[in-house]
């Protein structure tokens, strides 16, 4: 099984990473400017809709959101940083990040492009991941097994959600939805609109009937890893192909759709293969040598 | 050193767990309008899954043991994940909401919109409407479209004004903020236009069919 040996250093990387993220997403969006938007398109989403409807006004002010932003920008860092009481500043911060989130998508579609972002943050926030890499002195360290189950609690959520994909897809549009050419006018659209990108190199591939082929079997063949997407869990074999699959995947809706799940494909790179294994053991190692050679010197 | 007692399964926690899975399926039956074969399979296949998932001995050990409460709560977690999944409407389930991605066969003509802001003088520039609002990006663009398509399907006289407004309140707001963002004389006034993706479609999008659909008088105030 994955992350079977995990050290305090496995989801310290994971913990830096997906904090590092969330700020350099928060950094580069200005959600101020969410206060120019008209309130009549604003509907709030989810648990945001528990909040009374009076405060909306106040939330979606410039001065608020300006806060939110300061405020986010002044925490995240400390979990980065792994500062404690962790989880006090990351259960807070969390709330703080899914109405962030929210607020983007209570003006109309909800996309998924953070979310798995999200859902990392969420595991962080009750795991122990500050007992290393911490710029506080460790703690009644946890357990290498309690190490290795955060890691899995995210690979599995990750997982999960390209689960969710596939299956409906298969359920919604058994295979009429392979065989209508739905992926081309799919690609079409994405690629000729104006997106944030400016790519539409997606037009260029359907021009060559040979490539449109390919996407069209590559679209059924990226179905079924998606649904399968569990397996990858456990069958090592299977994990390496479904890393390639989705890699390949995510680059190329990057290129074709001007859709970008960024975050995926660095929480993929993080939690399925052996990177975090092999970087933690390098940290450790050297992290211990240099504790050793400190003693020494002592 | 004395050997712990093997965590057992008892009666109270099956009954914990009937009762749990009971509030959930009522709450997603509540959640849910009406029932279908698509709900149903996800169902089973999800059921399944879980099923399998619980067998995995790699699994069961994390479920056990000192790790116990915090498989527990991860647990709780996916079973969220996966309501909000079956519940299939995620303005009502957010953060847990489902994922449907490319699951239903697209439109054979899509299209889709552009802003040409126009100034005093006559003269037109094309405004970026996924990067107005860079927090919204794509999402305004989804939106934008899905408003033009409910205001020009709308029938109640009514209804169909509001949604007109709606509409223009966005378009006004992308003009704004282009010349917010843009110093020097102000768009006042925006073409939308509707632009037709054909079949075949090739990489030059200038010569795509495409027709006026709105024009909106921008206004020197916000939008709100």
């Amino acid at each position: 099984m994955i992350h079977e040996t995990s050290n305090a250093e496995s989801p310290a990387i994971l913990r830096i990473t997906v904090f590092s993220m969330w700020l350099y997403h928060l950094w580069h969006d200005p959600i101020h400017e969410l206060a120019s938007m008209p309130m009549v398109l604003f509907s709030p989403i989810g648990v945001l809709d528990l909040l009374p409807s009076a405060v909306w006004p106040l939330i979606l002010s410039g001065p608020f959101l300006w806060t939110m932003k300061i405020l986010l920008l002044l925490t995240l860092p400390l979990l980065i940083l792994g500062v404690r009481p962790f989880s006090r500043i990351a259960i807070p911060v969390c709330i703080a990040l899914t109405l962030y989130q929210g607020l983007t998508r209570s003006y109309g579609k909800i996309n998924h492009g953070e979310l798995a972002m999200l859902y990392a943050a969420y595991v962080l926030a009750i795991s122990p991941c500050v007992d290393a890499l911490s710029v506080m002195k460790p703690r009644r360290p946890s357990t290498n097994s309690r190490y290795a189950a955060a890691l899995f609690a995210m690979a599995a959520v990750l997982c999960l959600t390209y689960t969710f994909v596939g299956v409906r897809r298969f359920a919604v549009g058994g295979l009429e939805v392979f065989l209508d050419e739905s992926i081309l006018s799919y690609v079409a659209h994405r690629s000729a609109e104006p997106g944030p990108f400016g790519l539409n190199f997606g037009l260029m591939v359907l021009e060559h009937p040979l490539m449109s082929k390919l996407l069209e079997v590559s679209f059924f063949v990226l179905t079924a890893f998606e649904a399968l997407s569990m397996l990858a869990l456990f069958n090592r074999w299977f994990r390496w192909c479904w890393v390639v699959v989705m890699l390949g995947f995510h680059v190329s809706t990057i290129i074709t759709m001007q859709i970008s799940f960024s975050a995926n494909m660095v929480l993929i790179v993080l939690l399925l293969t052996p990177a975090t294994p092999y970087a933690s053991t390098r940290i450790h190692t050297m992290l211990a040598h240099r504790t050793q050679a400190g003693d020494g010197i002592a | 050193m004395a050997d712990r007692p093997k965590p057992r399964t008892t009666p109270a926690y099956g009954v914990a767990l009937v009762i749990g899975l009971t509030i959930v399926a009522a709450a997603l039956m509540r959640l849910r309008s009406g029932v279908d074969a698509v709900f149903l399979g996800e169902c089973i296949f999800y059921g399944l899954l879980l099923a399998w998932l619980a067998r995995r001995p790699e699994v069961r050990r994390r479920l056990r043991g000192d790790d116990a409460g915090y498989g527990r709560i991860i647990v709780a977690f996916v079973v969220l994940l996966i309501a909000g999944q079956l519940v299939s409407d995620g303005r009502r389930t957010y953060p847990f909401v489902h994922w449907a991605m490319y699951s239903t066969p697209a439109r054979k003509a899509p299209i889709f919109l552009e802003c040409h802001g126009v100034f005093a003088d006559g003269e037109e520039v094309v405004i970026p409407a996924a990067q107005m609002f860079k927090s919204l990006s794509v999402r305004l663009t989804r939106t934008w479209l899905k408003l033009a398509e409910a205001a020009a399907a709308e029938t109640d006289p009514e209804s169909q004004a509001e949604s007109w407004r709606r509409f223009d309140g966005l378009v006004e707001s992308m003009v704004l903020e282009y010349n917010r963002k843009n110093p020097g004389p102000p768009v006042v006034e925006a073409v939308v236009w509707q632009v037709m993706i054909p079949a075949n479609a090739r990489s030059d999008t200038e010569a795509y069919p495409r027709e006026v659909f709105r024009r909106v008088t921008v206004s020197d105030g916000a939008a709100r």
